[in-house]
């Protein structure tokens, strides 16, 4: 009877703890435990990675292998807009919005073939979107408005292509999704927007 | 040993009284130039109930004139609305009022259907910080959090907020105990005027279905309604931008037939409704000011009036009293931020 | 696991009531069952717990390395049973010589038994820490092309402290010194007691065991000092350690912005987060152990008051420190070819050159195992042999200070006390840097600045403001360095920090201490550190 008690608390016990232990998400590593000297010593090895992982700042570091080109720069999604936005000149026109409650702007660039779309984060911008709006200008794969879906099925063989040419085509990596959208078999635009 | 347990009581409750203190500071207490955070908890200052209750984002708060609605129809309104207010923190915060109260009609802006998934740690803040803690609250709180953020700090918020501390403000001490009131009845007031200019196109999309996380809040909204017995109106507000596409209209009217709703796209009725977006707008034509939040309430209300028959309560003394004091509040701040505007 | 994070408070504060719910004798059962599952857990996220239910591979080495630990006790146990068995059976029947043949053979058999354990656990230590090293070193030497693959382990979370701790015991036993434990459960508990996994110390499993596996009632001053030392440490990591790391990381992160005088302010900084991080995570461990009724091996005692190396290491990570002592640096001085080295260089080099070669053999052997155990890496292992070297020096110099001293009476000065710890504080700040950059050359190079590219101005342009501290942030730090030092002083003058009686006011010092580190903690989505790290990458 006793024994049965003690196991039943065990029981209790550890599933309390798997709970609690679980309750919420950690980011953490375990490196740290095993390693030397501890954190500094750690993280300065592989020059921080780790605790660059853990930050939100990681979630919005681009990380797709799917890139517009404009102006001699790589323009991705989630990229800080000051890395390349001197290389585009002048847009032709140029939108803000200001979001609610004082909480930055969001901005349109439009300029002749493509449009970018920011958003702000702390104080710079990122970018949330990019249009690609007419045959001048291509995605870095070569994907250009009025391709067919049997030419994106062969540029983007490497990658996995979802939906069909009845509506439109996605590709997505990493974060990004960038998508081709038909109209009566033939793309009609090409935009590069965040996958969920 | 008895001095010790006394000791410890004394010391604890100083530890708690100390946190709790430290936590109220701590605080932001949207009192400045941000207002927004702080209008969720104004709700709970109110004395009387209310025959309308808006629930949304910036597209209810501040297109919605709820002293126009008084003031013409003696409708009785509340604006239960936040900064980027997400459809499942829509619903959880009516789900909370409707334990408060029975309105007879729940005004619901569509707009935010886009959004299928938690956004913007900020706007969370601003909209769930406010709440009283309840079940709503938690799941509200659950079904919000981005990846980063997590439950605790919306339990003791001053785990989230601690590092103020060196950033504190005059106000963050004079409104300890009490804040001013930023809203009338959730409606926020602006009074400036920047005309509409031009939008950008808006960017194809490939995929125009609202989510399914999005459409499964505004299912369990339509059931709250449905077994409380609330009309639930859908609207879509005047304003043009952000882009409300044609296919999302469409999936709203299929929407509201199947479910015996109504809804209501206002963009193409800015000229029955009387906007002239010239100088009904404070920015540029993202939002209304107070001249066309009034003509907006005078339209809607009629609407309301014909449609749901609602009681006109100007003769009513249990509103009168406590409706004499908001109208001087609102004419009293309207005249504030135009002499604001002169200097 | 992170000693501060939420999961693992919550973890403890629920494990502390129910070990004094549950009657006495199912504490340490609990305790067992408490460790195994955070062990499992082990810093795996919801997310992935649930992808992944399955038991993780460091389970497995865990638990093959306990087993081995117990079969080995255990069957040396048995030999000195039996032995003992045999002489006490055959008293006056067998000869001197006999007997002493008898004890021999028995000692060898414990000896192979012992061997073959050790091969086992440390050689799961050395294979899932090193095997990649030890490749990547053999690579440089190899061309492309004909590289070898680094193999995808995952080295086992806490396997250097549990290693060293199992060992320790086998060791023990074979020496006679420890009897073998004959409750697998209990060996199981001492080899996986989780606080000791986070970050130490390695314990002794006759210091530990005795409070290990009693029963506890719940005392007033075991929770009282468990909470003041966990409230202590969670002070220092908290409020300092977490505000210093990410600066440390930027700073050494970018060689090229950050030179000169920057390379003199990261060692200090460095010099005060490792402090505070790893003197509070201890003090959080021996605290939570406190609260069950345990003791742990203090593993600091005011490192940064010593006055010169030779003492810092008695006083910094004792236990590691003592443990490569016990078992590496005597075994090794004795064992048969040394005593032959010593013997031979004494007859051919002379005394006095003679009887320093196996010192510095052995020492060499110390602090090239001290440096490979803190990493995989040729920086930790050159921070060992500097080490090394600065000891042993500072050893031959010794007749030359006491002339000095003798001539020059300074020596019981307070002036002179003080030079020398800031004297051993910056030299050992010095060599820790190799643990701060990416590489050896690298460390040399950017030390070198410190001295060459002298640039004072930093402290005036506002430059320390821009390298993610703000003035709120210097002093805060300012602040807890006078609080610790003040407390390290007092601990110093009296031995102790708090008198007994005095327990309201030290409780309510600690409710101070406690809102302190809510406050000013660097912790949570407002702390944007990882805003300005990001921003170096």
């Amino acid at each position: 009877m006793k024994y049965k008690k003690i196991i039943a608390l065990m029981l209790t016990a550890a599933m309390v703890l798997i709970m609690a232990a679980c309750s919420s998400e950690s980011n953490e590593t375990t490196a740290a435990a095993a390693g030397g000297e501890t954190t500094a010593a750690a993280a300065s090895e592989d020059s921080g990675n780790e605790i660059v992982s853990e930050g939100k700042a990681a979630a919005k570091t681009p990380s797709s292998n799917l890139k517009f080109k404009a102006g001699g720069k790589d323009i991705q999604i989630n990229m800080d807009t000051s890395e390349f936005l001197d290389a585009l000149g002048d847009p032709d026109s140029y939108f803000e919005a200001e979001s609610c409650a004082f909480q930055g702007l969001d901005k349109v660039y439009t300029f002749k073939d493509f449009v970018i779309r920011t958003y702000p984060d702390g104080d710079i911008d990122r970018v949330s979107a990019i249009e690609l709006r007419d045959d001048i200008v291509t995605t870095a794969e070569g994907a250009y408005i009025g391709m067919t879906e049997d030419d994106i099925k062969s540029l983007y063989g490497s990658f996995t292509i979802e939906g069909d040419a009845s509506t439109a085509l996605t590709v997505k990596d990493g974060d990004t999704k960038l998508s081709f959208i038909f109209e009566d078999g033939s793309i009609n635009s090409i935009t590069y927007t965040a996958a969920e | 040993m008895k001095r010790k347990i006394i000791a410890s009581v004394l010391i604890s409750a100083f530890l708690i009284a100390g946190l709790w203190f430290a936590q109220r500071l701590l605080m932001p207490k949207y009192q400045g130039q941000i207002v927004e955070g702080a209008m969720i908890e104004e709700y709970y200052d109110e004395t009387t109930d209310h025959d309308v209750i808006f629930i949304g984002d910036c597209e209810v708060y501040e297109n919605f004139s709820t002293m126009k609605l008084w003031e013409e129809y003696g409708i009785t309104s509340y604006i239960r609305g936040s900064s980027q207010q997400l459809v499942w923190q829509s619903y959880y915060l009516l789900e909370e009022t409707l334990k408060y109260e029975k309105p007879k009609v729940v005004v619901f802006n569509v707009l935010s259907l886009k959004y299928d998934k938690p956004q913007k740690e900020a706007y969370n803040r601003m909209t769930l910080d406010g709440m009283k803690w309840s079940m709503s609250k938690y799941n509200d709180i659950k079904a919000s959090m981005t990846e980063e953020e997590n439950m605790l700090d919306y339990m003791f918020p001053i785990l989230r907020y601690h590092s103020r501390w060196s950033e504190l403000e005059k106000a963050d001490f004079e409104h300890f105990f009490e804040k001013d009131k930023v809203t009338h009845n959730g409606y926020y007031m602006r009074v400036d005027i920047r005309p509409q200019g031009e939008f950008p196109e808006p960017m194809p999309l490939d995929d125009y279905s609202f989510g399914d996380n999005a459409m499964k809040y505004l299912d369990m909204m339509t059931k709250l309604c449905k077994d409380n017995g609330i009309e639930l109106v859908l609207i879509k507000a005047p304003t043009e931008y952000p882009y409300w596409y044609e296919q999302w209209d469409e999936q709203m009217v299929d929407y509201a037939d199947r479910n015996g709703l109504r809804y209501i796209n206002m963009i193409p009725l800015q000229d029955e409704i009387g906007l002239d977006m010239s100088v009904d707008t404070y920015d540029a034509g993202l939002h209304l000011n107070l001249t066309g939040a009034e003509k907006l309430s005078t339209w809607f209300g009629k609407y309301l009036v014909d449609n749901f028959g609602l009681e006109d309560h100007r003769n009513d003394p249990k509103y009168t009293k406590v409706y004499d004091d908001k109208l001087d509040f609102y004419y009293k701040m309207i005249e504030e931020q135009k002499d604001q505007l002169e200097e | 696991m992170n000693l501060t994070s939420a999961e693992f408070i919550i973890t403890v504060i629920v494990l502390a009531v129910l070990y004094y719910i549950v009657p006495k004798k199912a504490q340490w059962p609990l305790l067992l069952v408490g460790s195994l599952g955070f062990y499992y857990v082990a810093g795996r996220s919801y997310k992935e717990l649930i992808a992944h239910p399955s038991c993780p591979p460091q389970m497995i080495y865990i638990l093959v390395t306990f087993v081995t630990a117990f079969i080995c006790a255990y069957v040396m146990g048995r030999i000195d049973g039996k032995a003992k068995e045999y002489l006490a059976a055959n008293k006056g029947t067998i000869s001197k010589e006999e007997k002493k043949a008898f004890k021999a053979k028995a000692k060898s058999r414990k000896w192979a038994v012992l061997l073959i354990g050790l091969i086992i656990a440390l050689g799961l230590l050395c294979v899932t820490k090193y095997t990649n090293f030890v490749i990547a070193n053999i690579n440089s030497f190899l061309k492309e092309g004909s590289r070898i693959k680094p193999l995808n382990i995952i080295v086992p979370a806490a396997i250097s402290y549990y290693t060293f701790q199992t060992c320790s015991y086998v060791i023990d036993v074979y020496r006679g010194k420890t009897e073998p434990q004959k409750n697998p459960f209990k060996l199981l508990l001492f080899v996986t007691f989780f606080p000791l996994l986070v970050q130490g110390p390695i314990c002794r499993y006759d210091d530990l065991a005795p409070t290990l596996f009693g029963g506890h009632k719940l005392e007033e001053c075991n929770i009282s000092q468990g909470l003041t030392r966990i409230i202590w440490g969670f002070f220092k990591k908290m409020v300092v350690a977490n505000r210093l790391a990410p600066v440390v990381i930027a700073l050494a992160a970018d060689t090229n912005s950050y030179r000169g005088t920057f390379v003199f302010i990261l060692m200090l900084f460095y010099a005060f987060d490792l402090y505070c991080d790893f003197t509070g995570g201890i003090d959080i461990t021996i605290g939570i152990a406190r609260v069950f009724g345990i003791n742990v091996a203090e593993n600091f005692n005011l490192p940064y008051f010593s006055k010169n190396i030779k003492e810092y290491w008695n006083h910094w990570h004792i236990t590691m420190g003592t443990w490569f002592t016990d078992y590496i640096f005597y075994p090794v001085s004795v064992c048969g070819p040394m005593l032959k080295l010593s013997k031979w260089s004494r007859e051919h080099l002379g005394q006095k050159v003679g009887k320093r070669v196996t010192v510095y053999l052995s020492s060499l052997l110390v602090w090239f195992t001290t440096g490979l155990w803190h990493g995989a890496a040729w920086n930790f292992i050159v921070w060992g042999l500097m080490n090394y070297v600065v000891i042993m020096i500072s050893q031959e110099l010794e007749p030359l200070y006491a002339k000095f001293h003798s001539k020059v009476k300074i020596k019981n000065t307070i002036g002179y006390g003080i030079f020398e710890i800031v004297r051993t504080i910056l030299l050992m700040s010095m060599i820790r840097m190799f643990d701060v950059y990416r590489n050896v050359p690298l460390t040399f190079k950017m030390v070198g600045t410190m001295f060459t590219k002298v640039n004072l101005r930093i402290f005036t342009d506002g430059s320390l403001l821009n390298i993610g501290l703000t003035k709120p942030d210097y002093i805060v730090l300012l602040a807890s360095f006078a609080i610790i030092l003040t407390v390290s002083i007092i601990k110093a003058r009296k031995g102790y920090v708090f008198k007994k009686e005095t327990f309201a006011v030290r409780h309510f010092l600690l409710a101070v201490l406690l809102i302190a580190i809510v406050v000013f903690g660097a912790y949570g989505v407002g702390y944007d550190s990882t805003q300005f790290i990001y921003n170096q990458f």
